[in-house]
């Protein structure tokens, strides 16, 4: 039943299908054949020749006359997706390719490098302002797992509350603020305004819940930074941003946690100041459910193309996060028992299919391609296997090293060279984000892989939360409003609008692992557990890693400690998974992919009246 | 040369981003009584009537947001005042990529992306700072280089008044403001920002210290610190050998006087100052045996 290495891979089917690594019957990762050279230096040559043909695709359609590309490049900034270009055909009506462009240097990995370990926890919150927590809390993991260390449960209980905080302040921005007036009045005027007269004619059929009568009514209040619902949304942000800061001190680079506890002083009325919070933002989830789950099917009805906006195969992403107090122990030996007691379980899904929920497959499984990327080839591998002798590839993180090519600079460029040796071509390098890939696949992250690997994963970690058949049912309790069920269905496909409802579902599924969070905290304070650290002391030697997940989705930070120095950090956040562009197989990145399959379904005459709106939907599908 | 004060019931808010974790603007959106919104209903006694331009806010995207970009810069548009959040790179770090230059907030459609080269941050900024009211850096990165430039982040970053100048003026008559902290809280930046309207109304002048920081928010010296810990930390902290940085944490807390750093037992790593991470960052380690 349970070996050392945790639970057994589900069933008895592959774990990896790429990567040559199998299991033995006690559940151990082993390479396919031990006496193949370099087992993981392959390319999928059958996605090479799809690759090929779409290029030639694009070099042919470069003539007619409805070519064009459209560029999006919001400013440099690590948050701001990065520069894509798409070439379409607007003649034909159709995207013909997109490549991920630019995005940007990260400094975080090369700052904390050479510096103390606790320091990670501090400049890696820097990485981005709306997953500071995520970031602090994925360092503080990886310090715990290289040095042992546990903290007190209502230390843990604590981290949970302000990461709900964090999770349903980003999402409420990114749906009011970012994505929602994608979807508003004046976006539709624009671009169909026929679909906005059905809507002002269409009913809204939650108006009991959310008081809107109408569809129109819906996208009205959706007008940015003028509209209702978007009003509402900033000011239901603050009170998720309060949560965050009751408990890290402040919302934006929480500065109280550390590995093994943290610094507040946790007291029945930082709790009570809690619960007024989490109980109005309940509130707010009820309503903004049952107003995406009416916006998105009167959508799907009045424009069946709208199914097909940004789809993707399901390859899903979640490493989980919300710790349960009672089994986290921090260490890589266990971290497949305490993953899988996660509010929010980890796990990976190939094409609709589950293939593990073991944080220890999610961790070998990962390797970082930087083919498409400003950064050389690294020359050595420092770890052949993980502490559990699990093979690990030359890319995986705690492998990586960070070499950025700077224009100035002159590290030599292997993987180039590589690639002419072999007689083919050198790929310009485009971007600032390494690919990072799971048994090869683009693995989409973010709120739509949460609720969907915690469908297939049957665990009911959460009293409030059930796994039903097919979907979720969130059980949220009256406060202002009346208690209310929210259901989420496994969607078709993974696509544009289902990434918003997943979005929506997230805060009334994050706000009662809150609740549930809370009602623990007051246990702990009834027994007298009010202890928030434990003494954080690293060996000379270690290694760690670090699994959390932010708004965006998957988050891994991976360390290695020698003589009480970090010598190497590797950070993956969502953006990576997201928003890169070709690895080594020219498998497209998610954000290159769900472009691909986007309809145009916007009026146009000519190129003048392109708004790009259909692209600018895809693009903020993937949450903040 | 000071601009009328009557013309200034209307004044646009410009915000660029350079390298940065966008924290500033979540930091600013955070802050409420007054917050963004009351500005831009124009709900704030004697503050003007604001319209947000801002990457990822407005309502303007594609050739539209650049048109407002252009009619500022050629000064054809209202008043405005800009913001600065992150730091400027002073070489392009990427060679062939596009990014660290402003095309457009949301897309563009072009015959050919090779030929497109679109003016940099610097040179908008450049543009923007001659025309501007007044002209503020929020954080540290655009007040001092920040994270970007800490040691060992192999980029090469300026702050906002290094690139336009120590001797830079706005129309307003005011320096380059620096609202330093990784992140301030929102309040200060809001706060600030009325003061400044206030100052181009000529109802009141504005107050910077030394540091061209409001002075009477970062006037409150604290001490970076670790957090608290449960544990005996390995030495007692003698504080009068410790230094101190300006912040207005201690008063303000983060958010509607909600937590705030080592108010509630957190660390304070210094964030306000020029090179935090490599100069006070040793000084807020939770682990004992480094202290």
């Amino acid at each position: 039943m349970h070996s050392r290495h945790g639970r057994q891979p589900a069933g008895d089917h592959l774990v990896f299908r790429s990567l040559p690594i199998q299991f033995d019957s006690y559940g151990r990762a082993q390479l396919r054949d031990e006496d193949v050279p370099e087992p993981f230096d392959f390319v999928i040559e059958a996605r090479r020749q799809r690759a090929r043909q779409r290029e030639q695709f694009v070099e042919q359609s470069r003539g007619r006359a409805g070519f064009r590309h459209f560029v999006i490049n919001p400013q440099g900034s690590t948050t701001i997706p990065p520069g894509i270009i798409v070439a379409l055909d607007l003649d034909q009506r159709r995207i013909l390719d997109a490549q991920a462009e630019g995005g940007e240097y990260s400094p975080q990995e090369l700052v904390i490098i050479n510096r103390k370990p606790s320091d990670a926890v501090t400049i890696s919150a820097r990485t981005r302002g709306g997953a500071g927590g995520a970031h602090t809390i994925a360092a503080s993991l990886a310090l715990e797992m290289a040095g042992g260390i546990t903290p007190p449960p209502l230390a843990i209980i604590t981290r949970n509350l302000g990461s709900c905080g964090e999770m349903i302040a980003e999402c409420i921005r990114h749906l009011s603020l970012h994505t929602g007036p994608d979807y508003s009045e004046e976006v539709f005027a624009r671009s169909s305004p026929a679909i906005l007269e059905v809507a002002r004619r269409t009913p809204a059929p939650g108006a009991a819940i959310h008081g809107y009568d109408s569809i129109g009514d819906i996208l009205q209040a959706f007008n940015r930074l003028r509209g209702e619902l978007c009003l509402e949304g900033l000011r239901h942000f603050r009170i998720a941003s309060e949560v965050t800061t009751l408990v890290f001190g402040r919302s934006i680079h929480p500065t109280t946690l550390f590995p093994g506890g943290n610094g507040i002083q946790a007291s029945r009325e930082t709790f009570n100041l809690l619960l007024g919070r989490v109980t109005a933002l309940l509130d707010y989830a009820k309503k903004i459910s049952a107003v995406w789950d009416d916006l998105i099917e009167f959508l799907y009805e009045a424009d069946p193309r709208f199914r097909r906006l940004g789809e993707l195969p399901a390859n899903l992403i979640s490493v989980g996060l919300w710790e349960d107090p009672e089994t986290y122990d921090g260490s890589y030996a266990n971290c497949n028992e305490w993953g899988a007691r996660r509010l929010s379980t980890p796990g990976a899904i190939v094409n609709g299919e589950k293939r593990t929920d073991r944080l220890t497959d999610l961790n070998i499984g990962i390797e970082e391609f930087v083919d498409s990327a400003h950064y050389a080839e690294w020359q050595t591998a420092r770890f052949s296997a993980d502490p559990l002798s699990s093979p690990l590839s030359p890319r995986h993180p705690w492998n990586r090293e960070t070499l950025p090519l700077f224009a100035n600079a002159s590290h030599s460029d292997t993987a180039a060279d590589k690639i002419s040796a072999s007689g083919g071509d050198a790929r310009r390098r485009h971007t600032w984000l390494s690919a990072p890939r799971w048994d090869r696949e683009a693995m989409e992250c973010g709120p739509l892989a949460r609720l969907w690997v915690n469908a297939l994963n049957v665990y009911n970690n959460c009293e409030f939360i059930d796994v039903v058949r097919g979907g979720l049912e969130i059980n949220i309790p009256k406060g202002q409003q009346e208690a209310r069920r929210l259901l989420w269905r496994i969607p078709e496909r993974s696509n544009a609008l289902e990434r918003n409802r997943a979005a929506a579902c997230q805060i009334g599924y994050a706000g009662m692992v809150a609740y549930a969070s809370l009602l623990r905290a007051f246990d702990c304070l009834r027994h007298g557990e009010t202890q928030m650290s434990n003494p954080f002391m690293l060996p000379a030697r270690s290694i760690g890693a670090g699994f959390w997940e932010s708004a965006g989705g998957a988050l891994t930070h991976h360390v290695v400690v020698r003589n009480q120095q970090i010598t190497n950090y590797q950070i993956i956040p969502p953006s990576e998974w997201i928003f890169s562009s070709r690895d080594a197989s020219e498998t497209p990145g998610v954000i290159e992919a769900a472009i691909h399959n986007t309809p145009l379904t916007e009026d146009f005459t000519n190129s003048e009246d392109f708004t790009g709106i259909d692209i600018l939907r895809v693009l903020r599908s993937f949450a903040p | 040369m000071q601009s009328e004060p009557e013309s200034l019931d209307e004044v646009s808010l410009i915000w660029m981003t350079g390298i940065g974790c966008n924290g500033c603007t979540l930091a600013m959106l955070e802050a409420s009584d007054p917050g963004i919104d009351d500005l831009i209903f124009g709900n704030v006694p004697d503050a003007p009537r604001v319209t947000l331009i801002h990457p990822e806010l407005s309502m303007e995207s594609g050739a539209q947001y650049l048109g407002l970009l252009e009619r500022a810069a050629s000064g054809t548009s209202a008043p405005f005042v800009l913001v600065l959040e992150g730091a400027l790179p002073v070489d392009l770090p990427n060679p062939g990529g596009v990014s660290h230059v402003i095309t457009a907030a949301a897309g563009e459609v072009t015959e050919s992306p090779s030929t497109f080269s679109p003016p940099t941050l610097a040179l908008w900024i450049e543009r923007l700072a001659a025309r501007a009211e007044a002209v503020i850096a929020i954080g540290s990165c655009a007040s001092w280089g920040g994270i970007p430039a800490s040691s060992g982040s192999a980029l090469h970053v300026q702050s906002l008044s290094d690139l336009l100048g120590h001797h830079y003026v706005s129309r307003g008559g005011l320096p380059v403001v620096n609202i330093p902290g990784c992140a301030p809280p929102g309040q200060v930046f809001i706060e600030t920002l009325i003061y400044v309207f206030l100052h181009l109304k000529q109802f009141v002048p504005l107050d910077l210290d030394e540091e061209r920081r409001p002075r009477w928010l970062y006037r409150h010296n604290v001490y970076p610190l670790p957090p608290r810990v449960e544990y005996p930390p390995a030495v007692g902290f003698d504080l009068s050998q410790r230094p101190t940085v300006g912040c207005p944490v201690p008063v303000t807390g983060w958010v509607r006087n909600i937590g705030g750093c080592t108010k509630v037992g957190g660390s304070c790593i210094g964030c306000t100052e020029r090179d935090f991470v490599d100069r006070f960052l040793a000084l807020a380690r939770p682990d004992p045996a480094l202290n």
